[in-house]
């Protein structure tokens, strides 16, 4: 419950940046279709996976910098002088990452359904690619925040990217999987990923947080000036 | 007994840099005590690790009955860092959010926040406290440290960016918080701040504490003693041995003053009486603490740091 107190401020410091995301997939859709009314099905699948890369960069990049920020301008101060364990900490962090990309898909799967629907090609695909992104979306967040621990800020985003990057090109591991069957969905792919690999994202993503949070618990806040 | 702040033989180090060497102070129940030194003494290093923001290198220490950096007895805690910052919104939504982290809630909330807020001086109209002045923040930080009620209040330099009725303000607050028995633990560079409110005061100099008492005791350790005396000849034969500490002559109101080492103290007042003066008071002189926080911090001459180290 402490964690989702400090969910709203975390998100309201971005506000704007997160409304011009969250209006992204929509502004693209809006685009895509007052050029042609009846797009063809490969052009609307290409812009889904680039809107799909877009989604899971969001969560890099947030979940990269959510930390080095905080302790750059001391509010982490103001926030751990209160009754609230670290890793409820990490979790409202995590949380203020991930939800973005909760309201990005949003956006995603309407904007999405509508395309396919004016394509004529059926519509389940962007839905498979919503689920898809969620769980990615969670592993990719505890993943930069692992990283946001013990390295700076950008360097936190590129060790997050390139992990990714590396576990999709070579479809290691199940989070590799998930993001292979994202870059090489089709509209004849019966569902992507499977049960297992979604579930053991998740359980890997757990693994890693609870591994971030014992790290964080033993470490000394980075405070600038100190 | 378990002291409401405890810090045992804990020291902290940086690589090479020593910044806090074996701190081993303890704060009692209701009491105010002042925590100064120069920059870079180790002060701030010492609350952020009893606050749990740093881990100790070696040493330990408890608040409220539990290790530093325990949650359990943060909730129970006052804390206002030196430089406090807050989130976008509101004054209001500030001190709530550090209600609610504190385990605050509706209904005492809602009307302990509007009191804070009457009481500090805060804008009540919404306004963004990140545009708020350096000081308006500060009381800000004040008001996110007393919402819970706290029976310690640990506060970093707390009256630094306030203005004079401000600083009267904070200072009724801390009075009131140790007649309610609750403990404060303040660093400052403010030292006649410290004077007017502290019940002890601890000297911390390059990591090291370096004296920590009762202010009287602390203040009174010079070794010398004011003496008044009415009514005499100051070139009276009598009072010879005394006129190189005499210190401002008032022949009009036949005063004389001397300032002599506290063993002298007894005959030269027996010299004055000789004299056929009448004493009008003997006190042992006080220096305040910024005479001793130079006297203490001042480097040493280099035979005396020899004479010391052998």
């Amino acid at each position: 419950m402490k964690a989702l107190y400090l969910v709203r401020p975390l998100l309201r410091l971005n506000r704007w940046l997160l409304l011009l995301l969250l209006l992204w997939p929509y502004a693209m859709a809006a685009l895509t279709l007052i050029g042609e009314p009846s797009p063809p099905p490969d052009a609307v699948l290409a812009l889904l996976k680039e809107e799909c890369f877009y989604g899971i960069a969001l969560v890099a990049f947030t979940g990269a910098y959510l930390l080095g920020n905080e302790q750059r301008s001391r509010r982490i101060i103001t926030v751990l002088a209160r009754g609230i364990h670290r890793w409820q900490y990490l979790l409202a962090l995590l949380l203020a990452a991930w939800i973005p990309l909760v309201l990005y898909l949003v956006g995603f799967t309407l904007s999405g359904s509508f395309m396919l629907h004016q394509a004529r090609v059926p519509i389940h695909l962007v839905f498979d690619l919503a689920v898809l992104q969620l769980v990615v979306g969670l592993w990719t967040g505890t993943l930069s925040i692992f990283f946001s621990i013990f390295l700076p800020s950008i360097l936190a985003s590129l060790a997050s990217g390139g992990t990714l990057a590396a576990l999709a090109f070579f479809s290691i591991s199940a989070p590799g999987r998930l993001l292979a069957a994202t870059t090489s969905a089709t509209f004849t792919t019966a569902g992507l990923g499977t049960p297992s690999d979604l579930a053991w994202t998740l359980a890997l993503s757990a693994i890693v947080f609870v591994a971030s949070c014992a790290m964080f618990a033993r470490r000394d806040l980075n405070l600038s000036g100190e | 007994m378990t002291h409401p702040l405890e810090f045992q033989e804990i020291s902290k180090q940086y690589g090479k840099l020593l910044a806090l060497d074996r701190l081993s102070l303890t704060v009692e129940p209701g009491e105010i005590v002042g925590f100064v030194g120069p920059n870079g003494a180790g002060k701030t290093t010492a609350i952020h690790l009893a606050m749990g923001f740093l881990r100790a290198t070696s040493g330990k220490g408890q608040m409220l009955g539990h290790p530093f950096g325990d949650p359990a007895s943060r909730v129970r805690i006052g804390f206002l860092p030196d430089a406090p910052t807050v989130f976008a919104g509101s004054a209001e939504a500030a001190i709530t959010l550090a209600a609610r982290l504190n385990n605050v809630h509706d209904p005492p909330l809602r009307q302990r926040v509007g009191e804070l807020i009457a009481t500090l001086g805060l804008p009540s109209n919404g306004r963004d406290a990140r545009q708020f002045s350096r000081g308006m923040q500060q009381r800000l930080g004040l008001a996110q440290a007393l919402i819970n009620d706290p029976q310690l209040l640990i506060l970093d330099e707390p009256t630094s960016a306030l203005d004079p009725p401000a600083v009267v303000e904070v200072r009724g607050i801390l009075r009131q918080a140790r007649a309610a028995g609750k403990s404060v633990f303040f660093s400052s560079h403010q030292l006649s701040e410290v004077e007017q409110i502290c019940d002890r005061v601890a000297f911390l100099h390059e990591g090291r504490l370096l004296r920590c008492g009762n202010l009287d005791e602390l203040m009174s350790t010079a070794d010398a003693t004011e003496i008044l005396i009415r009514g005499v000849d100051a070139s009276s034969a009598a009072l010879e041995p005394f006129a190189r500490f005499a210190a401002t002559p008032d022949s009009e109101r036949n005063l004389l003053r001397w300032i002599l080492p506290s063993a002298l103290a007894r005959p030269a007042i027996e010299a004055a009486w000789t004299a056929g003066g009448e004493l009008v008071y003997s006190r042992p002189l006080r220096k305040t603490l910024e005479e001793l926080f130079i006297e203490w911090t001042a480097p040493r001459p280099a035979s005396v740091a020899s004479e010391a180290r052998r």
